[in-house]
């Protein structure tokens, strides 16, 4: 291994925290399109969360999200590192998503949230 | 049909889990310890610099040559690892005199040649090698030990993913403060978050492990018998251009011309490791190594030269073969000698998942039958107390227990005979100790004991290194030395994290 400019580490680094974005979008999208998640979803989005279109929509682009992340990752290692670096990363950011999914289900039914805490509690009839 | 088969998988997976869980926690911690194990080593070591790589290799080689001729002109074997990375950031020289049983080896300066003096320790190495040597065993019962513990391993995550029924939409599912609920949860996030790795590293564990696992396979192509496990192995690591010593003198040939050559023949790309035979001798050898390490595929160009003349007499590529080209891939993914900071950090993280994974089912393992036996008001069998208070020695104890050999390194006298493994004999003693403190405490008091033992035993580490050396954190803070600055935060920040588990475990009822 060569050391690098810094120019290109600085590159790196963006591209790496560019690519840990998209994953992190991707996967939180990916949950609120999930029935036990959606449940929880702001009132922003309950809205939109109530229609099945929509839904796909959300699910498709959290995929679309995870393999941008994945090209990003591929363009800045190559192939071989690039798709290690994006498995890599696929861990904490699946963590991140669900410890915020885990605090945000708290914040509601710390609120009260009556029938979105009874929807999730029956579990997931979730259709993936 | 389905529900049988998912209860069954389900079944085997608790009982192997429980079986082995304790061995396999042991594996996962100090395999974890291995990703960053120079880093352990350069912290052990306070008397070395701090390491500078990449280095040309010419001149560093040169200074290794005229050490080893000062100090084991008669050696039949030199060994020269140059510093090119993180996974031997010193130049390190070993040598085997003639008729010697254990090989010697000495950390230079790469410019002058100078030997570095550090204290007798076994470092991150020893840790490290625990992973699958154990301790206090002999080989072959360690190797059976680990073997079947990794074969455990794979089936066990075969059978949680057939047995987690709703392995997609509980995805992203963490729900705490709800008993076994929540320790389920916290099980299959940390599984499902890290499954990948958790694949690949018991997949590849079990490649590691496949000339003992399946040696009926070589038997069935070259027969049984020692002869025929030679002749197997002959063909798979072929010497090259071997000879023995002839007996007359001659002097070594430049081993700068050797790497000029070597470098021309790959391109520019870094020359790792030097292996001379016989130096001295007319029938020297001269094997000149490429860096192992420089992608997932752990394997690399190899030279063969004339140790006199400089001929170039064999040579083996990189890639020899797709089966071999497979399996140096799996062991290179398994070891990820490869891996550049980022990607070393996330192996670390996913490394310590599995531990978190192993942890959190032994717990829940006996969170499901201690709340069986409150609500059946039946008093808890023996097995699972048992259970209850290996749990705690091991999962808490273990990391309490790596402190203790961390604090021995900076306690013990440095003439100490024997030091290093004083160090590990501390570690066990420790665990030992440890071992006996849970099984006379009873389980929720032993773990808050334990507990904040280790967050003292990690976050006093920084507080011994200042007041034990001069290679403390502010000293390493200004003097941009990232790996004991790192080791010292990084074990105040697990101390801390540990107090904090603690401190919420004394507040519950």
């Amino acid at each position: 291994m060569h050391c690098r400019s810094s120019l290109a580490l600085g590159e790196q680094a963006v591209m790496l925290s560019l690519a840990t974005v998209f994953l992190l979008l991707g996967l939180a999208a990916l949950s609120f399109a999930m029935d036990r998640h959606a449940a929880d979803a702001p009132q922003a989005m309950a809205g939109m969360l109530a229609h099945p279109v929509w839904r796909r929509v959300l699910r498709w682009s959290g995929v679309a999200g995870i393999m941008a992340a994945l090209w990003l990752c591929a363009k800045e290692q190559g192939a071989a590192r690039g798709v290690l670096m994006w498995v890599g990363l696929l861990t904490p950011c699946t963590l991140l998503v669900a410890c915020a999914q885990s605090a945000l289900r708290r914040q509601v039914v710390r609120a009260g949230g009556g029938y979105s805490s009874i929807r999730s509690d029956q579990g997931a009839h979730s259709g993936q | 049909m389905k529900g049988a088969f998912r209860q069954s998988m389900a079944w085997l997976h608790t009982w192997l889990g429980l079986l082995l869980g304790w061995v396999l926690y042991f594996m996962f911690v100090t395999g974890t310890a291995g990703y960053l194990d120079t880093e352990i080593d350069r912290w052990m070591r306070p008397e070395l610099p701090v390491a500078q790589y990449p280095l040309p290799a010419g001149g560093t080689a040169a200074a290794a040559i005229s050490h080893l001729q000062s100090v084991a002109p008669d050696a039949r074997r030199w060994g020269i690892q140059l510093p090119i990375d993180r996974n031997e950031p010193y130049l390190h020289v070993t040598w085997q005199a003639s008729g010697a049983s254990a090989p010697a080896s000495a950390w230079l300066d790469p410019h002058t040649g100078a030997s570095l003096q550090a204290r007798d320790t076994g470092g991150g190495q020893w840790l490290y090698q625990m992973h699958w040597r154990l301790h206090y065993l002999p080989e072959l019962a360690a190797e059976w030990i680990v073997s079947v513990a990794t074969l455990v391993l794979w089936l066990a995550l075969l059978t949680g993913i057939v047995a987690h029924r709703r392995i997609l939409a509980d995805f992203f599912t963490f729900r705490p403060r709800k008993g076994q609920r929540s320790w389920l949860d916290g099980h299959n996030l940390a599984s499902v978050a890290s499954l990948p790795f958790q694949l690949m590293i018991s997949y590849s564990g079990l490649v590691f492990l496949m000339f003992s696992l399946v040696p009926m396979i070589a038997t069935a192509w070259y027969g049984p018998g020692t002869q025929a496990v030679r002749t197997f192995y002959g063909e798979l690591f072929p010497p090259m251009a071997a000879a023995k010593p002839s007996g007359e003198r001659a002097p070594l040939v430049s081993i700068e011309q050797i790497i000029r050559d070597a470098r021309q023949r790959w391109q520019g790309e870094p020359v790792a490791v030097i292996d001379i035979q016989h130096p001295g001798d007319a029938n020297a050898r001269i094997s000149v190594f490429g860096n192992f390490a420089e992608g997932p595929v752990r394997s690399t160009n190899t030279l063969v030269y004339d140790g006199v003349s400089g001929a170039l007499l064999a040579q083996r590529p990189a890639r020899q073969s797709a089966p071999r080209a497979s399996r140096d891939l799996m062991l290179g993914l398994h070891e990820g000698l490869f891996a550049a900071p980022v990607l070393r950090a996330l192996y670390v993280l996913s490394g310590l998942l599995g531990c978190v994974m192993i942890a959190t089912g032994l717990v829940l393992w006996t969170v499901k039958r201690r709340e069986r036996a409150v609500r059946g008001r039946h008093a808890a069998q023996a097995g699972l107390r048992l259970v209850e208070r290996l749990n705690v020695a091991v999962v808490m104890g273990l990391p309490v227990a790596i402190a203790a050999y961390f604090w021995a390194n900076r306690l013990l006298p440095l003439e100490m005979a024997q030091r290093a493994q004083m160090e590990v004999h501390a570690m066990f003693l420790v665990w030992l100790l440890l071992f006996v403190h849970a099984a006379w405490t009873p389980a929720r008091k032993a773990w808050k004991v334990q507990a904040w033992l280790a967050a003292a035993g990690c976050a006093g580490l920084p507080l011994l290194n200042a007041a034990t050396t001069d290679r403390h954190l502010a000293h390493s803070l200004l003097a941009g030395d990232g790996v004991m600055a790192g080791f010292d935060l990084g074990m105040l920040a697990l101390g801390t994290c540990i107090a904090a588990a603690a401190w919420r475990w004394g507040n519950k009822p």
